[in-house]
């Protein structure tokens, strides 16, 4: 049986979690206080030393990150992209929902370490009672003297703003993320320039991910060299691994990085429901390749690991398939959802995405032709590569691995109508 | 000056500059349909990707800043591969009714399927997302939402250039679409321009929408005569009747703009001329007209010439010397501007003769009401409508002998004692001088219809039967005297024309 | 949207103007507030009516068209009619996986309503919504600001005559 390693989680199931009072109990900001007291360069050294890395996907090491900004600049925004749309992932709300005073402390050192005076919180629209609680949290932190023109009694500005997005996926992307703050439609922009440079209203920005910035203060608190301990050297630190599908006990479980995904799917949750056979799983929320059930009986999990293994890890959200699953069915789900989600701007993703969802649908409602399942393979490949963003990569990776292991069911689907599956409890039809 | 390799070829190209700019500039034409160069870059057709040597993914030339030692290839197998996939990408939905399309034969989807595209359809005609096809977003500009390419070209206008934002892409992917607020139409006073932009067939003229098949039409370079601005035009004709105007490029001037006013101010050209000289209502031939006038002229009395800032500076020119040579006791004095408008801070300019400063570099004063407030004897006037326009002055007329030299049939030529057809600036070759004094020539668009002819030559004429030679016969050497005369009037050197883009 | 004749006008509460002032300085143009307003709108009266978009153009110095297309960008404004209950079901792969199909079939049927459509007395709109980031507890559906996890069609009737209808 592994064991679960409660940093992140610590507070997690605690009366009042989200309140300052218990979060204070805890001897939460006390790590603030010190760091305050740092100079903003040693912060940063710490956070670069940890080899702390994004927590929203792309795993680029958060203290590199932060280096970027330009010596000389007029004004610095942090932006925390608490936006979380990934389809199987659901590890952010879990610290907005229960202890929301955790990513605060990270946002207070984090705008310490990049002299900024302004965080904007990018909250997806959809999370009502996070934002509930983190609304909460901020007027406390404000009332507390923790954000406001004296923060924690140095005489420094910092202001905190809560922005709720409103229905788009696409707002993860950080520079979308950008864009929807400032009143436009959440379309990624050209890059360069880069946020760093050229960020939230034209200013020098950084964009960090809640999971990412609740590590902060534990760092700041235990050191770089303890947070180092869990993990694999490129993979520090502890991970939230959201497990969802067909799994006996799915939910948010906290792992260093580097353990055995089949010990996450069989120990921590209990193993594949109703005994069922493991037939496939997605490592890291929708958008990255597919495993079958014996690449992922192989994986290890952490950023490199699953590169090596032709998938990411991406947002750590697992989705668990047995073999009750019909392949067909599933990509379905995940095509309608990026035909429904790309923000129409770059033509081959704007047309891409939505051709491709209805060619799945039309394959997996049993009306496809063998044509149209060669047309998905290629506007799989056809799709990625030429957009201003990674979105259309996001639809391509999905379709081509699905088509590529799971071939002989999208033949059968193409071939007859009729489904491998031994019941369809994917999109059932 | 940066040095990149293009195609093989070294080129020198400006430092700072899009790729995409800076190869036109070096007669390479990338592809492209949301590129405009005088609009804000978006990178979103991706139809203009091209190969740079070191760099994996292809990159958009219209969001790529050349940079010195960069290694170009819009060629290349794996540019072509792409271009034909975007080409493909954007043609899944649009339909397939190029022959009732407007757009036809001036389309940037026709043009770039039959050179990049040439692939063989894989979508069903009932699998094409339908939407609206005839969507009023104005009083002059309608939208055939399924055949737009979303390259928001027309938003980006209304949003940057007019400032209005009246235009959106609401929605998103299948389901995007342009379209305006419920009761906030597409008003502004440049929306056409959106037609011009549009590089496919969704935005059309509801003027010109219908009108013709554009590979049947002509077009010559012409000048709006609407304000002092001097906008450079085209003039597009079929049938010798002019069909509708368009923007020439002209940095200097106009940009690559022109008003809603003066684009629509065509109809007066085709329609209600005055064909043939007519004496107190009665047609007569064109030799008794000249008898006519010249007979009245050479009574003796005081005679008064008015003449028009909206005339071409050869006619002033003819018109000047006709009044110092053939008339030496005649006054001449410049009348009826046209009521002013408001600048705009866009192109509109307030005065809205098109060649006052030609007028005044010609020499002729101003003062029309004391002049007609004095005169007494025969009264001349050049595309004046007094009665029309300016009634106090056309009171004045009373009792006087008139003599109307006008294009269409005005108050004033109903009430003259002689009207005698002349060309509008559409028919003619001349030349208008703008605000800034810039001397801008135009050609004529189309032929004069039955008797009309320039005002040099109807003037030409008369001074043959009063006994001289005007020598304003020939328009190149009425020119050549005018411009040896009036240095002031040289004539501009057209600007090095950017290459004139898709749509 | 109906392009019907419109002659009310919509104006904020004094208590949302404060609001509105207090968040001003917070972004560095006017535009950064639409999102906010469109927010509290759809907040205080049910959904974003066009006039309420006309008086957030002027609040945000743009134009209402500008203001319609982020609020059809952004799925989450209801821009038809007042809704008094959104019912949100995800119908993403997760959920999927453990039976949101039949979820949303059964609502369909309660309700007497396809997915995307609203009853005719604006009292529910049912919708079919992507990843609501409750993976772990699907079949998972959003009414109005409250999640409901772990459905059953026995949890969706004793819902729905909560909500006052059967």
């Amino acid at each position: 049986m592994i064991e679960q390693v409660r940093h992140l989680t610590a507070r997690m199931g605690k009366n009042n979690s989200p309140t300052i009072e218990s979060y204070r109990d805890d001897g939460g900001y006390e790590t603030a206080m010190k760091a305050l007291a740092m100079e903003p360069e040693e912060v940063i050294e710490v956070v670069k030393a940890s080899g702390l890395r994004g927590r929203g996907g792309a795993g680029f090491p958060t203290g590199l990150k932060w280096t970027f900004l330009p010596k000389e600049r007029e004004k610095t925004y942090l932006c925390v992209n608490a936006d979380e749309s990934e389809p199987g992932t659901f590890k952010d709300r879990l610290i907005l929902d229960f202890d929301p005073h955790l990513l605060l402390e990270g946002i207070l050192i984090t705008c310490h370490a990049l002299k900024s005076d302004h965080a904007f919180i990018y909250i997806r629209g959809e999370f009502c009672r996070p934002y509930r609680r983190l609304r909460d949290a901020v007027r406390e932190a404000y009332d507390a003297g923790l954000f406001g023109d004296n923060v924690m009694g140095t005489g420094r500005t910092l202001h905190c703003t809560i922005h709720r997005g409103g229905g788009a996926y696409i707002c993860g992307e950080e520079t979308a993320l950008l864009n929807s703050i400032e009143g436009k439609k959440g379309q990624p922009r050209i890059k360069p320039p880069f946020p760093t440079n050229h960020g939230l209203f034209g200013k020098s920005t950084v964009i960090n991910n809640v999971e990412t910035l609740a590590n902060v203060p534990l760092i700041l608190r235990d050191g770089a060299e303890e947070f180092r301990k869990y993990g694999t050297e490129k993979s520090p630190g502890t991970r939230l691994f959201g497990v969802s599908g067909h799994v006996n006990r799915p939910g948010v479980y906290e792992f260093p990085h580097g353990i055995r995904l089949i010990d996450l799917i069989e120990d921590a949750c209990g193993g594949v429901r109703d005994g069922n056979a493991l037939k496939a799983v997605i490592p890291g929320g929708s958008s990255v390749p597919i495993l079958t059930a014996d690449e992922a009986r192989e994986l290890i999990l952490c950023f490199d690991a699953c590169m090596a293994a032709g998938t990411m890890l991406g947002s750590a959200g697992v989705i668990v398939m047995d073999e009750t699953t019909c392949m067909v069915k599933a990509l379905d789900r995940l095509t309608h959802f990026y035909g429904h989600e790309s923000c129409g701007q770059c033509t081959p993703c704007r047309e891409g995405s939505g051709w491709i969802a209805e060619i799945v649908s039309k394959i997996a409602s049993g009306s496809g032709t063998p044509a149209d399942l060669d047309k998905l393979v290629d506007l799989g490949r056809q799709i990625s590569g030429n957009t201003i963003c990674v979105f259309s990569d996001a639809v391509s990776m999905p379709v081509t691995s699905f088509t590529t292991k799971f071939r002989s069911e999208f033949e059968d689907h193409v071939n007859g109508g009729v489904c491998v599956a031994k019941k369809t409890t994917a999109a059932t039809a | 000056m940066a040095k990149i390799t293009l195609n093989g070829i070294e080129r020198e190209v400006e430092e700072n500059s899009y790729l995409i700019r800076a190869a036109a500039r070096c007669g390479v034409h990338i592809p492209h349909y949301c590129y405009h160069p005088a609009l804000k870059v978006e990178g979103n057709c991706r139809m203009c990707s091209v190969e740079i040597e070191g760099v994996p993914k292809l990159q958009t030339a219209c969001t790529t800043i050349v940079r010195d030692g960069m290694v170009v290839n819009t060629e290349s197998e794996k540019v072509v591969k792409v271009r034909s996939e975007v080409m493909e990408f954007l043609l899944r939905n649009h339909p397939i009714d190029c022959p009732i399309c407007d757009q036809a034969g001036e389309c940037g989807l026709q043009d770039y399927y039959m050179e990049h595209g040439l692939h063989d359809s894989r979508v069903t005609v009932a699998e094409k997302v339908k939407k609206k096809k005839r969507v009023d977003l104005g009083p002059n500009v309608v939208l055939d939402s399924e055949r737009c390419i979303l390259c928001a070209r027309c938003v980006r206008f209304c949003k940057d250039v007019t400032g209005t934002a009246e235009l959106v892409i609401a929605n998103r992917g299948s389901h995007a679409e342009i379209t305006t607020f419920p009761g906030r139409p597409l008003t502004n006073d440049y929306a056409m321009n959106t037609v011009d932009l549009c590089p496919v067939g969704a935005l059309t003229s509801r003027k010109f929408r219908f009108k013709c098949r554009v590979w049947f039409m002509e077009r010559a370079e012409s000048i709006c005569p609407g304000c002092e601005r001097g906008c450079n035009i085209y003039l597009d004709r079929f049938q010798n009747e002019i069909q509708r105007m368009k923007p020439r490029v002209n940095p200097r001037v106009n940009g690559y703009w022109i008003c809603d006013a003066g684009r629509l101010d065509i109809d007066w050209i085709n329609t209600n001329r005055l064909l043939r000289a007519e004496e107190g209502g009665r047609p007569i031939a064109p030799e008794e007209s000249d008898r006519e006038a010249a007979s009245a002229l050479s009574k003796g009395d005081e005679v008064l010439l008015v003449a028009s800032p909206s005339m071409s500076n050869e006619n002033l020119f003819a018109l000047k010397k006709f009044s110092e040579k053939v008339l030496p006791g005649s006054e001449l004095v410049g009348g009826s501007f046209r009521e002013p408008w408001e600048d705009d801070g866009i192109l509109r300019l307030p005065d809205r003769n098109p060649n006052r400063k030609g007028m005044e570099a010609i020499g002729i004063p101003t003062g029309i009401e004391k002049a007609l407030a004095t005169s007494r004897g025969t009264v001349l006037l050049f595309e004046n409508d007094l009665l029309g326009d300016q009634p106090h002055l056309g009171a004045k007329l009373e009792g006087k002998k008139v003599i109307a030299f006008a294009s269409n049939r005005t108050a004033t030529v109903a009430a003259a004692d002689l009207a005698v057809p002349v060309t509008s600036y559409a028919e003619m070759a001349g030349s208008f001088t703008n605000h800034a004094g810039r001397t801008q020539p135009f050609e004529p668009a189309i032929r004069p219809e039955g008797e009309a002819r320039p005002v040099h030559e109807i003037l030409h004429r008369i001074a043959a039967f009063l006994g001289s030679d005007l020598n304003a016969a020939s328009f190149d050497a009425l020119r050549s005297e005018m411009l040896e005369k009036v240095s002031a009037l040289s004539m501009a050197v057209p600007d090095g024309r950017e290459a004139e883009h898709v749509g | 949207m109906a392009a019907t004749e419109r002659k009310k006008t919509f104006r904020f509460s004094e208590k949302r103007e404060k609001e509105i002032a207090a968040l001003r300085g917070r972004y560095e143009y006017p535009q950064g507030l639409i999102m906010p307003l469109l927010w509290m709108a759809q907040y205080d009266e049910g959904w974003v009516s066009p006039e309420a978009m006309e008086t957030i153009a002027e609040i945000c110095e743009t134009s209402p068209a500008w203001v319609y297309s982020l609020a059809t960008f952004y799925t989450m404004f209801e821009l038809e009619r007042p809704i008094r209950y959104q019912i949100q079901v995800c119908h993403n792969l997760s959920c999927s996986l453990n039976g949101s199909e039949s979820i949303l079939a059964h609502l369909e049927k309660k309700l007497g309503i396809r997915a995307g459509e609203a009853t005719e007395d604006g009292r529910f709109r049912l919708s079919a919504v992507e990843c609501l980031a409750s993976c772990g507890s699907g079949p998972m559906m959003q009414v109005n600001t409250e999640y409901y996890e772990q459905l059953t069609p026995e949890k969706i009737d004793a819902l729905l005559e909560e909500f006052g209808r059967d």
